[in-house]
């Protein structure tokens, strides 16, 4: 089974590297936001958390990224759960593990994506240190798979995602504006920022900026593990119910 | 371990039936998709399931291919269970969808060789299985190309080897040339007699062309609402709605030549009125030449002589009150 669940990574990861174009977009946006409204708000914001508004804005924008791509993942699924998986559903490999299968080919790709951006982000604040790319690196890593994992579990729960495009990013959005993004948690109302500890791209951005920087709400090791058990939590569900997803 | 189910023997010689269902029901969102099914299918042929769209072909081939479990009743498909064996009835068929969908980012020879790493086959095995099916189906000069660039006729032959690169016994189409132009759909259908004679493969063709029927199928069952309204071979459901007919035009009345013609051993049935004799039969050219001959023996004309042929579509009238609608083929199915 390990050798189907390889071959569907795989193909996955083909799929993925196979629209060049999408690929090179997904690397510029992020780097773009981060030149144009980074280097454009620093030149009249105060300070962020200590930091220059760029430089606090990497995080933010890696999380953007993230998201982008668990929404993407979400609507993939779906639509590959109409045609293309039905295809593999008449081999004796079991529905979870051909979701594991693209699951992974996914977070191998998504997760090169963003650690390229994550590249460009700690070039320019300098950062050379091992220990903090290495950390920082896995933080992108695990939120990309986080991402990925919660986009698996709502394409299982949600029937239609697509019917449900504008309520996706109006909640996206919402998530942004309370998790840290573009500005601290600290600097929220204070029941918001209560309510940004029940984000789960709160604890991924500030896990990726602590890890990075040094600057972050909760201890990096702190974010990465809630980061790391959401995604465990959602990949158990959609893999379990991903009998909920096929539509026969 | 799971255990073979040996006891199910099918057909008329006693050969081990490779599918069998009995009583097979599948209801979905409440309804009886299909009801009460009793199909047995022998190794090597080609049996179809003709019916209009929505009557239960698909859901009975989803029952077949082990993807979804019928509600009651029992399917054998190579002596392995539906219900309780799943997983090793989908190793052991072959199944290609209507609408075709295959990774077009991948090449040929990449899509055959995932499929092939599914079905679990080891490396040796596969690749020479892969090169078989890619010059066997004239697809070997492409085996190196994404298959964006396919044209859809090629694309349902990659299809196709997809489905027997794992060298099943039974393979199940459902709607196997919809959308194909005419021509394509001939290339097509000749490709599925070289497959099922190259490779002893049994076939379960699901279709709601009657044409694709007549093409292909040894046996035929037409389906309609979710049930099996009749089964048997092209010839025997032919004959059970009288067959086909010959009528003739004479330039005069002649009682004694429609005598001799119903003394015709191959001759079902006459009806003779005035100048014309209505002769039900399996037209043939030979038969139809001994029709002609005898009448020359007789002091009358044949005027005009029309013959008509019947079609698995008249069979279904016959028994449904309304005919095949072919909404997938380019050639509407007439409506008389």
């Amino acid at each position: 089974m390990i050798n189907a669940v390889i071959a569907l990574a795989r193909r996955e990861a083909r799929r993925d590297l196979s629209d060049k174009g999408k690929v090179m977009f997904d690397i510029a946006w992020p780097l773009m936001i981060l030149a144009v409204l980074g280097f454009g708000v620093d030149a009249f914001a105060p300070p962020k958390a200590g930091l220059p508004y760029w430089a606090f804005l990497g995080a933010g924008v890696i999380g953007l990224l993230v998201v982008r791509q668990s929404y993407s993942f979400g609507r993939m699924l779906e639509h590959e759960a109409r045609v293309g998986y039905r295809e593999y559903l008449v081999t004796p490999v079991q529905r979870h593990w051909i979701i594991l299968g693209s699951f992974l080919g996914r977070w191998t790709v998504q997760s090169a994506i963003a650690l390229i951006v994550l590249a460009a982000y700690a070039l320019a604040y300098q950062v050379y240190s091992p220990y903090e790319i290495l950390s920082a690196a896995a933080s992108v890593i695990i939120s990309v798979g986080c991402g990925l994992s919660i986009g698996l579990a709502v394409s299982v729960w949600v029937k239609d995602l697509r019917d449900h495009t504008l309520k996706s990013w109006l909640a996206a959005i919402g998530l942004a504006l309370i998790s840290g993004v573009f500005f601290p948690v600290s600097d929220l109302p204070f029941h918001l920022e209560y309510l940004s500890y029940l984000s789960p791209l709160m604890y991924m951005v500030d896990g990726i900026r602590g890890s990075l920087i040094g600057v972050s709400m909760v201890a990096p090791v702190y974010g990465m593990s809630v980061t790391a058990a959401i995604m465990i939590a959602c990949l158990s569900i959609g893999t379990w119910k991903s009998d909920k997803l096929f539509r026969l | 371990m799971q255990t073979a189910i040996s006891w199910v023997q099918g057909g008329q010689e006693g050969k081990m039936a490779i599918i069998t269902t009995y009583d097979l029901c599948l209801s979905r969102e409440g309804k009886k998709a299909i009801d009460k099914i009793d199909i047995s299918i022998e190794p090597g042929e080609i049996f179809g399931i003709l019916g209009p769209k929505g009557s239960g072909k698909s859901s009975l081939l989803h029952v077949l291919a082990g993807l979804l479990p019928p509600s009651s009743g029992t399917a054998v498909v190579n002596d392995f269970d539906v219900l309780t064996q799943q997983e090793r009835v989908r190793r052991s068929v072959g199944v290609m969808f209507q609408e075709v969908f295959i990774d077009d980012w991948l090449t040929a020879r990449e899509v055959l060789d995932l499929h092939a790493q599914l079905q679990g086959l080891p490396k040796g095995t596969r690749e020479k299985r892969i090169e078989s099916l890619l010059a066997q189906l004239g697809l070997a000069d492409k085996s190196s190309v994404a298959v964006r660039y396919f044209t859809p006729l090629k694309k349902r032959k990659l299809a196709l080897a997809r489905a027997v690169v794992h060298s099943p016994e039974v393979l199940i189409l459902d709607e196997p040339t919809t959308g194909l132009p005419r021509e394509q759909q001939n290339e097509f259908w000749a490709t599925l007699i070289k497959v099922n004679a190259n490779f002893k493969i049994g076939m379960v063709i699901a279709t709601s062309s009657w044409e694709e029927c007549e093409k292909l199928c040894d046996r035929v069952a037409l389906i309609d609402r979710g049930n099996i309204i009749r089964q048997g071979t092209q010839e025997t459901l032919k004959d059970s709605i009288g067959g086909s007919n010959v009528v003739l035009q004479l330039d005069r009345h002649s009682p004694r030549l429609a005598e001799s013609i119903r003394a015709l051993w191959f001759v079902k049935d006459v009806k003779s009125s005035e100048k014309t004799i209505d002769i039900t039969m399996v037209p043939n050219q030979e038969q139809v030449n001994k029709i002609t001959s005898l009448v020359k023996r007789f002091p009358v004309n044949i005027v005009a002589m029309t013959m008509h042929q019947s079609t698995l579509n008249d069979v279904f009238y016959k028994h449904t009150g309304s005919f095949i609608e072919d909404a997938g083929s380019e050639e509407k199915v007439r409506a008389r």
